[in-house]
């Protein structure tokens, strides 16, 4: 043990006591810091800027940031132990906040509320929280008076941090008038400015920038559409010649109304990364096309799949993932019956779709064609589609049916082409072609985009708006790009050899899931190559 | 039956007043040939799309043994030849349907198999290597009116067969799996493919020969390969070469005075030659 000499401890012990008492001098009189309780993520963050690094505040959040409106928030004793410990409160108000009140009144009456909407010129319009619409916060011109209100607030109840505050907030608002400017010069050039929102969030935002909402999915959160009000809002897509329809990613994405090509490129898109893959519109409940369960597959003793159950719902996209020889493929020729395998798999038919066995579609991975085969496109499509042999020439129908579907996956020109002399992406588009010409109920597509260069992936895009148009057929792909996954497919189905997980695509897809199928070190990261794919990698490295 | 044989060969008379088709025996390797040539060309061109070459090989020479079973139980090898190689067909089909191994790898097994158990049998019954000599090497010339019966009727049949199943059987060549989504009962067709190659082959072997009846197959469909855009016209020059080369072999083995099987094999050959020169010289695309 070293020797310490006595007065050097006596003096670093008297520096400290003497650090702390300047520390706290500012607060002379009020030792208390100030307690500043927010309402919810957007309030805690003009808050935390205004405040800064202001001494003798502390700011506290009651709603976890993962919520997100607190809608129908329910106090919980925690927070009523933050709101009887709190000076002041920071609520957006408009009736955002249904919690406040009596409770809070009663839990602490000294609170001091602050709702910092009070100088937004409101919109109307019903809304479960009531008349006003309450997303103030949502336009950077609101948040600026918002923001000034907080400052507002701040000062009153601590002049001495005033001048902090001003600083803090200035710069915070020069920030929010540059994103304003942003979103001004980003909304110019768009030509058509009729959009549809999941519900009102977006109608302040819609205001600054010249945009008109003239329709929401759901005018209550939570509370699902019913067939007659979808049908009402597909019509005034229609007519309101509708570019876009804004989602919100942490609402379920399964039941906008898709019948206007909602991809268009003229569409509101650097607003909102969700353009959204959309489902059908046939009524207000979905069906299954297809219920797998406790499906197993063995192959030479070794279970390949073991006590699968999933569900393919009608008209949506499902997406297949897992790593190298996890069975997807075979899950896929389980399916199609081409191998064997116990327990279940039903079809399920919509009425509108006609009785008799469903028709699937099926474009495999890989066709491993010679490219000398004496095999037209013309002839691939006779093939499967005409009862006359192949060597008397194809009929006149089958000739137009390719020609027309051909046009419709865009490569029209390839209709004389041998099929073995196709790039890797014209032989996708042609399978796309003759999978459309055929109306399938359920479309099966092992990995459609690998090994096909962008323009394949933009096809894989038109491809899934041509869905949202017809959303007559339930789509099932198999892919290794998480980023196509997460851009289009509303379900998840992570196969391992045996089912890992299953669900809404954004709630599967969590690290936790992603370790479990692919081992500890899969992680998602994007590459630096021109289209940016985020890709998985397991430590085989594909 | 035999005023239809003499019809034919009146009408040859008309059509070829020439000195090589004045004798009845070369009327007959004539016909022989028009009439199984054509067949084995146009099942040639899916065979090649199957990858089946080897498979027709095999059932060649399972011909070997059931030539030398007929004379070992007494029967006409014609007919134990034909039972033998439709056997042989059905158990190689039904055998690669069931295990993992490659067809090509149990073709190899039952191939060397059958023709071990030919040679097996002709060691045993000395006398036999005579016999077996026209079927090695195909004796159009000694064709008989049965044998000609037999093959038209097999034209027939051939005709009906692709004209019903033949886009299914291009199918399948394509991709199995993707065959089966369009409703392509594959065991069926498969089957039913290999029961008629074998019956073909068998027939066809009257006029080259068990070594040569490949070539009937094969060559006219790779020189169709080298020439044809589509599916349609892969088959009909398929079988245009195929009666060409009957046609050139019979006659230019008359002049030549060689055997007339390898003769017609030979011209089938230049055939390909020549389209393989007119796909060279075609700019690619």
């Amino acid at each position: 043990m070293p020797v310490v000499p006595r007065e050097g401890a006596v003096v670093t012990a008297s520096v400290f006591f003497i650090a702390i008492m300047l520390a706290c001098a500012p607060s002379a009189g009020a030792a208390e810091p100030l307690r500043v309780l927010t309402s919810f993520l957007p309030m805690e963050i003009f808050t935390r800027n205004v405040v800064g690094d202001t001494p003798g505040v502390v700011v506290v959040s009651m709603l976890p940031a993962s919520m997100g409106c607190p809608h129908d928030y329910a106090l919980t004793p925690g927070d009523m132990r933050k709101i009887a410990s709190a000076d002041l409160f920071v609520a957006n108000g408009f009736g955002m906040e249904d919690f406040l009140g009596e409770p809070v009144r009663r839990a602490n009456p000294k609170i001091r509320i602050v709702e910092t909407a009070r100088t937004v010129l409101p919109i109307h319009g019903g809304h479960v929280h009531g008349d006003v619409n309450p997303h103030t916060w949502v336009s950077p011109r609101n948040a600026i008076l918002q923001v000034r209100e907080i400052e507002k607030a701040l000062s009153a109840a601590k002049p001495l941090g005033a001048a902090s505050f001003r600083r803090n907030a200035d710069a915070y608002v020069s920030r929010l008038s540059a994103l304003a400017a942003e979103f001004d010069a980003a909304a110019k050039v768009f030509r058509r400015r009729n959009i549809v929102t999941f519900h009102n969030v977006f109608a302040y935002l819609a205001r600054d920038i010249g945009v008109t909402v003239v329709g929401e999915i759901e005018t209550a959160p939570g509370q699902e559409p019913s067939a007659g009000e979808i049908r009402k809002l597909s019509r005034t897509i229609r007519e309101r010649k509708v570019p876009a329809v804004f989602t919100e990613p942490q609402y379920s994405r399964h039941r906008f109304p898709g019948p206007h090509g909602l991809r268009g490129r003229d569409a509101t898109k650097p607003l909102h990364a969700k353009g959204g893959a959309v489902g059908p519109m046939t009524g207000s409940e979905r069906l299954h096309t297809l219920e797998i369960r406790n499906l197993t597959v063995r192959k030479g003793g070794v279970e390949i799949l073991s006590g699968i159950d999933a569900d393919l719902r009608c008209g949506e996209v499902t997406a297949l993932v897992g790593p190298n020889g996890a069975g997807k493929t075979t899950l896929l020729l389980a399916i199609l019956g081409q191998v064997p395998y116990t327990g279940e798999i039903r079809f399920c038919r919509a009425a509108e779709h006609g009785q008799g066995a469903p028709r699937i579609g099926y474009v495999p991975q890989r066709l491993p064609l010679d490219p000398d085969a004496p095999i037209t496109v013309l002839d691939f499509f006779a093939l499967s589609a005409q009862r006359r042999p192949v060597f008397l020439g194809a009929s006149r129908r089958t000739r137009e049916a390719a020609r027309e579907s051909l046009e419709r996956a865009g490569v029209a020109h390839l209709l004389q082409s041998p099929l073995g002399r196709l790039s890797g992406g014209e032989l996708q588009r042609v399978l796309f072609a003759l999978a459309l010409r055929d109306a399938p109920d359920i479309l099966l597509l092992d990995e459609p985009v690998s090994g096909v260069d962008v323009a394949g992936e933009e096809l894989f895009c038109d491809f899934l708006s041509k869905i949202q148009r017809d959303s007559r057929f339930s789509l099932l792909l198999v892919s290794h790009d998480l980023s196509v996954v997460t851009r289009h497919a509303d379900q998840v189905i992570c196969l391992n050899r045996r089912l890992v997980c299953s669900g809404a695509t954004t709630e599967v897809l969590t690290p936790e899931n992603l370790a479990a199928m692919y081992g500890t070190d899969a992680h998602l990261f994007r590459h630096t190559h021109a289209n940016g794919h985020g890709h998985l990698h397991d430590d085989g490295g594909r | 039956m035999e005023s239809i044989l003499s019809g034919a060969f009146a009408l040859m008379d008309r059509l070829l007043p020439f000195a090589f088709a004045e004798p009845a025996f070369m009327k007959r390797a004539l016909l022989a040939l028009l009439l199984t040539a054509p067949a084995a060309a146009a099942l040639g061109v899916p065979l090649v799309q199957h990858r089946m070459a080897f498979f027709s090989d095999a059932i060649g020479h399972s011909a070997f043994t059931g030539v030398a079973l007929g004379i070992l139980l007494g029967v006409s090898p014609s007919w134990t030849m034909v039972a033998f190689g439709v056997l042989v067909a059905v158990a190689i089909t039904l055998v690669k349907g069931r295990t993992e191994l490659s067809s090509d790898t149990v073709i190899g097994v039952f191939f060397s198999t059958v023709v071990a158990l030919g040679i097996a049998i002709i060691s045993r019954e000395k006398g036999l290597t005579r016999n077996l000599q026209a079927f090695l090497y195909g004796d159009p010339l000694a064709v008989t009116d049965a044998e000609l019966l037999w093959m038209a009727a097999l034209l027939l049949l051939v005709s009906a067969y692709l004209a019903f199943l033949y886009n299914r059987i291009l199918l399948l060549g394509i991709h199995e799996g993707f065959a089966r989504t369009k409703g392509v009962r594959v065991p069926a067709v498969e089957i039913s493919f290999a029961l008629v190659v074998a019956l073909v082959v068998t027939a066809a072997i009257h006029t080259v020969g068990i070594l040569l009846v490949t070539a009937l197959l094969v060559i006219p469909a790779a020189a169709a390969r080298n020439v044809a855009r589509g599916a349609a016209s892969a088959l009909w020059i398929s079988v245009g070469v195929a009666a060409l080369s009957g046609i050139a072999g019979i006659v230019a083995s008359w002049y030549l005075d060689t055997a007339t099987g390898a003769t017609v094999v030979l011209a089938a050959a230049a055939c390909f030659a020549v389209t393989a020169l007119f796909r060279a010289s075609r700019p690619r695309e």
